[in-house]
């Protein structure tokens, strides 16, 4: 066995743990080496940080972070955390969890999160389908794309997540890809400092499934779709910012949106101070 | 004292289960045992509630209300609709303005003589009198302490001061004024 | 310790929902999630106004099984947490008390009963959610539900529920019947100091290659977030660590200790009431308020010179077992009453060697103990079956 220096991210990661589960090719490492590089940079005590996700691919990063992590059922990870946080507000709460989790099933806990502004740090890896059941259509894949459970074409309309969650009433909205790895690393680490909901959008790559039934060869190739056809456009009217891989659209990415107003904690934290008698 | 059962019936609105615990907790300070339950149509205000209380010295084991030994009917629905099931030596006390009871079977106009008294209080209109339009149901809770004895005097005076810590005072007359009215029927 | 902003001590007339509300802020409850649902409603908006008094939290979920997971949540932040609801909503909080079971996280979860399936009577008693508090999540749990008879014993028994959800991790269900939710009682309540409050076990530290939780000891300390230990709080199999694992002798350990934490503590669990069992002839095995209908139902059939009995399970499960196999030896036949088609007779039956008969009471009312009486007093028959249709 090589012996050397070790990785330089292994103090933030059970190695123990690795090799992880992900398939070859695939995004979500990039967004746990990015999140990782944020964590480092933005300085907060290991031990407040919490990683929370629910059940799929990407819910399985928490698990290699070496800090609390906090792996809950499909779709409610959004809700134990809106418990934990409201339970003790000190504490960094992010959650890294997949577009099936977030938004299909878990899409009624996450509009009401954003509603309620719990300072949460969600960052959604979206691979366009549910990977870890191989590769089935959901709310983010494109109209007319090719799944496992959309033979024909998927004949649905795809969610367009940034301009939803600004809608549900997110602090902080932004968007990248796994190839915009410093973007996303400063805006992960931005997100660490907006109290309130932010919601961070990364569009991702599945060799195996999704790219593979539309027209991706491998993740090189989604990734080079990507290079090609992303524009990054801060100010970008959200309502066109759906995501398209049929090659007339850009793909919209940016810093979106960030205006900060009350979170649930500081407006409870008041209501607490002026009615409680225990002391 | 043996196992009693009471029946409160009226409007949404005229303070039946406010009065149910009124009694309750006042029957509490008697020393006795309470269960009280509670039933409400689905409209919040215009629909009918009724309040059903079990007092007695002893511990309680059937908790609901079988044949009330009273029955206070605050509007004619709940004369109406429960007057059938009371038996001889019940007592029926009635908003007088608000019930008609000339027709009730016992009264010998119609039907089985069901040997329930009847016995009215102007509930409302003391209530009106004092300027306290929603306290008729206190003025009931006077006539009903001092006709049965159940709960007795002292310990509805202090159930009134613990509900209605602001309002004691208009309340404590409501209640005198209801008090005085079960007097000629002693 | 004096807290300030409990209810206070002595006598007072209040609703079980009400009673509920108030034991949980004695028993260390600082977290509610919830959603409105009738009957239980008076307990998430009595807590609504109760919660911030004493410092605790108190959010309306968007729906029960967000509820569910926000108290899960709450607990691991280190609170001691609770959510009350009615049928429909326990059934969409099976799904994280599984959760709350396989990552050991103590709390309370209150299911009113009423009538069912479905949406059912919304305002009318049921107790058909029996089996459900056993068997309601996926896989196999060991179940701890406490059915109360009476608004003192809502007050009681939900203490005794947060005392058991710490000591055993998991999840814990009250589930009283919509009768003794809604109704109004006396209670007495001790002085604050008076009750045995159960405090959580945690770990203080943790070196990278410790254990996370030791499936040899039936307790082990929970960790807490944001406390340093680095654990992983785990939904699927796991091991020791923590960590997810296929191993099917995984698998096993870790349910072993799931499951056995409860059974080799059976008997401090368990709870129970006997009523005029010594020479009865025919035992009535009754909870919630089908009990206090049973209660009056022996009382008037002994004057009569009926020998009966009643036996009245507090902790519907765990079942007790022990106790109805050794009263089945010396009864000649025991009656199951409840306010469903036949739930916990199942169970009884299965553990008893006298005939089991049931006596079913249709949701939506209160049994009569005249009728009922009526209908024990005839001679006692075989065991009846529920179909008796064939050719």
């Amino acid at each position: 066995m090589i012996q050397g220096k070790g990785h330089p991210k292994d103090a933030f990661l059970r190695s123990e743990r690795l090799p992880h589960i992900w398939c070859p090719g695939c995004g979500i490492g990039i967004v746990l080496n990015a999140y990782l590089n944020a964590l480092a940079l933005s300085g907060i005590p290991r031990e407040e940080v919490v990683l929370i996700s629910g059940i799929g691919c990407t819910a399985r990063l928490p698990g290699y972070a070496n800090a609390d992590s906090y792996h809950t059922t499909h779709g409610r990870s959004i809700a134990f955390a809106t418990g934990m946080k409201i339970a003790n507000p000190k504490l960094h709460i992010s959650l890294i969890s997949g577009d099936g989790d977030l938004f299909n099933i878990g899409g009624n806990h996450i509009m009401h999160a954003a509603r309620r502004n719990i300072d949460l740090n969600v960052i959604c890896v979206n691979n366009f389908n549910y990977g870890m059941t191989g590769g089935q259509h959901g709310s983010t894949t494109p109209a007319g794309s090719v799944t496992a459970s959309s033979p024909y074409g998927n004949l649905e309309q795809s969610f367009n997540l940034p301009y939803m969650m600004k809608a549900m009433g997110a602090s902080y909205v932004s968007r990248w890809t796994a190839l915009h790895v410093r973007q996303l690393t400063r805006s992960i680490a931005k997100s660490f400092t907006v109290r309130g909901f932010s919601f961070i959008e990364v569009l991702s790559v599945c060799p195996p499934n999704f790219g593979k039934d539309n027209g991706f060869a491998d993740a090189y190739a989604q990734m080079q779709y990507f290079r090609e056809h992303c524009e990054i456009d801060n100010n970008a009217d959200l309502h066109n910012a759906g995501v398209t891989f049929s090659g007339d659209r850009p793909i919209i990415l940016g810093d979106f949106y960030h205006k900060t107003r009350p979170t649930f904690h500081d407006i409870e934290r008041e209501i607490i101070e002026r009615v409680r008698v225990d002391r | 004292m043996k196992r009693k059962e009471f029946r409160i019936y009226g409007s949404g609105g005229q303070g039946v289960i406010t009065l149910g615990h009124l009694i309750g907790s006042a029957a509490l300070l008697d020393g006795c045992e309470v269960a009280m339950t509670e039933e409400y149509s689905p409209q919040i205000t215009g629909g009918w509630s009724s309040a059903d209380l079990v007092i007695s010295d002893e511990e309680i084991d059937y908790p609901l209300v079988r044949n009330p030994d009273y029955l206070l009917a605050l509007n004619q629905e709940g004369f109406d609709s429960n007057i059938a099931r009371m038996r001889k030596g019940s007592a029926v006390l009635v908003d007088s303005e608000l019930v008609d009871s000339s027709d009730a079977p016992g009264n010998g106009k119609s039907g089985e003589m069901s040997h329930a008294i009847i016995m009215g209080v102007s509930a409302r209109k003391i209530a009106v009198s004092l300027g306290t339009p929603n306290s008729g149901n206190v003025a009931m809770f006077g006539f009903l302490s001092r006709i049965s004895g159940i709960p007795t005097k002292k310990s509805c005076m202090e159930s009134i001061k613990k509900r209605f810590p602001k309002r004691a005072e208009e309340n404590v007359k409501a209640f005198e004024k209801g008090y005085d009215a079960g007097g000629k029927f002693e | 310790m004096i807290v300030k902003g409990l209810i206070d001590p002595g006598k007072h007339f209040i609703s079980g929902n009400f009673a509920c509300a108030e034991a949980a802020l004695i028993a260390g409850c600082r977290f509610y999630a919830g959603y409105p649902i009738t009957p239980s409603s008076e307990i998430l908006e009595r807590l609504s106004s109760r919660l911030p008094m004493v410092g605790g939290h108190f959010v309306e979920m968007e729906d029960e099984i967000g509820s569910m997971a926000a108290i899960l949540g709450a607990a691991n932040a280190g609170l001691k947490s609770m959510t009350a609801t009615s049928g429909p909503g326990f059934s969409l909080m099976q799904e994280n008390i599984g959760l709350g079971m396989i990552t050991e996280t103590p709390c309370v979860v209150v299911n009113e009963m009423r009538s069912g399936p479905s949406t059912g009577i919304p305002t009318r008693v049921g107790q058909g959610d029996i089996m459900q508090a056993h068997w309601g999540t996926h896989g196999d749990v060991e179940s701890i539900s406490y059915c109360p008879n009476s608004v003192q014993e809502m007050f009681d028994l939900t203490i005794t529920a947060f005392n058991s959800a710490e000591k055993y991790r998991q999840p814990v269900i009250m589930l009283p019947d919509q009768v003794i939710g809604h109704m109004s009682e006396k209670i007495v309540v001790k002085q604050p100091w008076e009750y045995e409050i159960v405090p959580r076990l945690t770990i203080s530290s943790r070196k990278a290659d410790d254990k996370l939780v030791d499936f040899s000891t039936d307790f082990s300390p929970m960790f807490l977030a944001g406390t340093g230990i680095r654990g992983n709080f785990e939904s699927l199999t796991h091991d020791e660590m923590g960590y997810p694992s296929n191993s099917s002798a995984v698998e096993a350990k870790m349910m072993n200790h799931l499951l056995g934490k409860i059974r080799d503590h059976r008997d401090s669990i368990v709870e129970f009431e006997k009523y005029e069992t010594d020479d009865a002839e025919t035992l009535l095995v009754a909870y919630g308020v089908t009990s206090r209908v049973m209660e009056r139902v022996v009382r008037e059939g002994r004057n009569k010179g009926l020998k009966i009995g009643l036996f009245r399970p507090i902790t519907i499960w765990p079942f007790p077992d022990r106790e109805i196999r050794k009263l089945s030896k010396r009864v000649q036949r025991i009656i199951v009453t409840e306010i469903n088609y036949g739930q916990y007779s199942h169970s009884v039956r299965e553990n008893s060697d006298a005939p089991v008969e049931e006596m079913h009471f249709p949701p939506g009312a209160v049994p009569d103990p005249d009728t009922v009486l009526k209908s024990i007093s005839k001679p006692a028959k075989q065991e009846k079956h529920r179909r008796e249709k064939g050719k």
